[in-house]
């Protein structure tokens, strides 16, 4: 017997998995939401395009500089129409800018004159405010499709599109396939349990180490390629449209983030979840076990109030936000290694918790 | 990897020496207990001191509820240890070295057990078999054979859930002897089943036992009576009887009686003094069956022991003792 065969069957059993299978719908849904705007709308070749990342909220590349005197047309006609709604009702705050506007303001003023002579009128950080963002209304405008274009090319310095979206994947993925991995990996063990079969099973000659790491891995590489298949399929697609608009693509970054980044984290959080499972012999309290570590690895901010580093040992998942391209250098390499040696590690002690689990008393001859 | 290649050759000598030996005839197929005792955190004492000798074919255990029947089973199946004693199989002791020999020597069908839900009745045996380290080609072959032989080939295609009981333990006794085990252990396999299927699964296990040893344990007196020459009775944990039916019988005789009572007042007075095995209501009579070694009235005649009142009259001897 090979040991492949019960991972094929594992595998097998999976794919039709209920739970497998919703998982699999939830992480659909969760990519189209994340990734839809740009897959239809980048790049940029019109304004329905401009209109739909305007309300997606990635405001990122809309936004074009004015020249001097448009900036200050805008924000004359801007101080113009001032109102006490500006201020949310508040009239004391809008004498004391009007004030300002009819004394002090006059539209041949530089944006810097501006700002000096306010500060010089007014204290109210809250006011300084306001102005801040009057002036940056101002000065900025949503831009052509082509400047959109140029101002995406211009911070890509280089390199494609779909690096960027790659790196965002492979953040995003990281968190929500850990947390989607919860149930898959916490209740692959206890259906032995639940269904009765632990005394057949124990009863087979194979040992603890093949069956755990053979249907661990069955699951695992079941729940990777799916989503390894939906990244390979967002880059190609996303790839095509780069292509077609004549832009610089890059098929195979995706790889390279799949391979550091997505493996060894769902490889060390899905055997910590079946480890978790193992310990406590109770799915129920595995999920919440592993619902906090892992929002302590998304957020540690939310623990420690300490921001989030993008390398940072104690978290497995490297977080990426912007979608920056981070360089894969020493520190990169070793974390990923210390996860790896970390997932080999749990993996050997899973196989012992299930092997001690009903047969300890044999260590005690 | 390689830790695999090296567990997969170790299990592949295994079954060459079991396979080698028993062409050789020099591995008999029997259990040897002696000595056993196993408590539970030292305290509560299931089994106390077993000394028995299972040979080739079929052999019964009998044993009320909680007589230690299935704590037997799970160390003869390698699920717990023994806490004192030794038991050989095939003439290879049960220690921790030897485990993975001893589970590829036995079959086992636990008393309480079933599949996930979803497979299919030949994916069941497909898990079993892979579990069994058999290779692919056997597989196929021998989940064949099973379901031919628990006559469940037609209904192959079928899901477990969609399976009645007794079909459900037809396919635990395939599971049992997929890899031809040379003793294969059923604890309570017609529990709850209708007796249709109580006696097809008896008829299959008797099939299996003619070149196999079988180990059968139930409470079930008829079933043990039906398909087993040789048992033994355990009692509180302890070996009550182990011998051949017919000298347990043979035992009963002269403490099997029948008599006709008048009344309920009378009925409730015999069995404050005598163990009454049965009660049948008449319009003016009951009549009743009494293990007593002693005539328990003028009007008693006695019976041929059955062998239920033979199994009553053991665990009322050893409840006496106690």
């Amino acid at each position: 017997m090979r040991p492949w065969e019960l991972m094929r069957f594992e595998i097998r059993q999976q794919v039709r998995n209920p739970i497998f299978l919703i998982i699999t719908a939830i992480f659909l849904v969760f990519v189209y939401s994340e990734f839809s705007i740009y897959l239809f709308h980048y790049p940029v070749k019109s304004q329905q395009d401009i209109e739909a990342i305007s309300a997606s909220g990635r405001h990122d590349y809309l936004y074009v500089k004015r020249d001097t005197v448009e900036a200050n047309k805008v924000l004359q006609d801007s101080f113009d129409q001032l109102s006490v709604e500006d201020f949310g009702g508040n009239t004391a705050d809008y004498n004391v800018v009007r004030q300002w506007v009819d004394t002090k303001y006059h539209d041949s003023m530089t944006m810097e004159e501006v700002m000096v002579s306010f500060a010089e009128q007014v204290d109210s950080p809250r006011l300084k405010d306001f102005l801040n963002k009057r002036i940056q209304r101002a000065t900025e405008k949503i831009g052509t499709p082509e400047q959109i274009n140029n101002n995406i090319l211009q911070e890509l310095q280089g390199e494609s599109f779909a690096a960027k979206i790659s790196m965002i994947y492979g953040d995003r993925t990281q968190v929500v396939a850990s947390l989607l991995a919860i149930p898959l990996f916490a209740f692959l063990f206890a259906k032995d349990r639940r269904y009765q079969m632990t005394e057949l099973i124990r009863t087979k000659p194979m040992d603890a180490y093949r069956y755990v790491t053979c249907r661990y891995m069955g699951c695992y590489i079941t729940y990777i390629s799916m989503i390894i298949g939906i990244g390979v399929i967002l880059n190609l697609w996303l790839c095509i449209n780069l292509h077609q608009a004549g832009w610089k693509i890059d098929v195979i970054v995706m790889f390279k983030d799949i391979i550091v980044f997505i493996l060894p984290s769902m490889l060390f959080i899905t055997v910590f979840i079946v480890l978790i499972y193992f310990l406590s012999s109770n799915e129920l309290v595995t999920v919440p076990i592993c619902l906090i570590y892992i929002i302590f690895n998304i957020t540690m901010k939310a623990f420690t109030g300490k921001h989030d580093n993008d390398i940072n040992w104690f978290q497995y998942i490297i977080r990426n936000e912007d979608g920056v391209s981070l360089p894969v250098d020493w520190s990169m390499i070793s974390h990923r290694v210390l996860y790896l040696v970390l997932f080999i590690v749990l993996l050997g002690a899973s196989c012992v918790m299930w092997q001690s689990n009903k047969t300890r008393l044999w260590g005690r001859e | 990897m390689l830790y695999f290649a090296n567990k997969s050759l170790g299990i592949f000598v295994i079954l060459c020496y079991v396979n080698e030996s028993i062409r050789k005839g020099d591995c008999l197929m029997s259990i040897t207990v002696q000595h056993l005792s196993k408590s539970y955190r030292g305290k509560v004492n299931v089994l106390h001191n077993m000394n028995l000798v299972i040979p080739q074919g079929m052999y019964g255990l009998l044993g009320r509820n909680g007589a230690g029947k299935t704590t037997f089973m799970r160390i003869l199946s390698t699920l717990l240890a023994p806490s004192s004693g030794t038991v050989e199989i095939s003439s290879i002791p049960l220690n921790k070295r030897n485990i993975p020999q001893i589970k590829a020597l036995i079959g086992y069908l636990p008393q309480e057990f079933n599949f996930y839900p979803n497979l299919r009745i030949d994916e069941a045996l497909d898990y079993m078999g892979i579990l069994y380290m058999m290779d692919e080609k056997k597989r196929t072959r021998r989940i064949e054979e099973v379901l031919m032989e628990v006559n469940l080939f037609h209904e192959r295609s079928k899901k477990v859930k969609q399976l009645s009981g007794g079909m459900r333990r037809r396919l635990g006794i395939a599971q049992a002897i997929l890899h031809e085990p040379q003793v294969l252990i059923v604890d309570e396999p017609t529990a709850g089943v209708d007796p249709l299927e109580r006696i097809s699964i008896r008829n299959l296990l008797s099939d299996y036992s003619k070149n196999h040893t079988v180990l059968l344990s139930s409470h079930i007196v008829e079933d043990i009576a039906a398909t087993c020459q040789q048992i033994a009775v355990l009692n509180n944990g302890q070996v009550a009887y182990n011998g051949g039916l017919k000298e347990l019988i043979k035992r009963g005789k002269g403490a099997v009686w029948s008599c006709t009572l008048q009344n309920v007042q009378e009925l409730d007075e015999m069995k404050r003094n005598h163990t009454v095995i049965s009660s049948q209501y008449f319009e003016n009579s009951i009549e009743v069956r009494i293990l007593s070694k002693q005539k328990p009235n003028t009007s008693s005649v006695a019976l041929e022991p059955s062998i239920e009142d033979a199994y009553m009259l053991l665990l009322e001897e050893g409840s006496d003792r106690k």
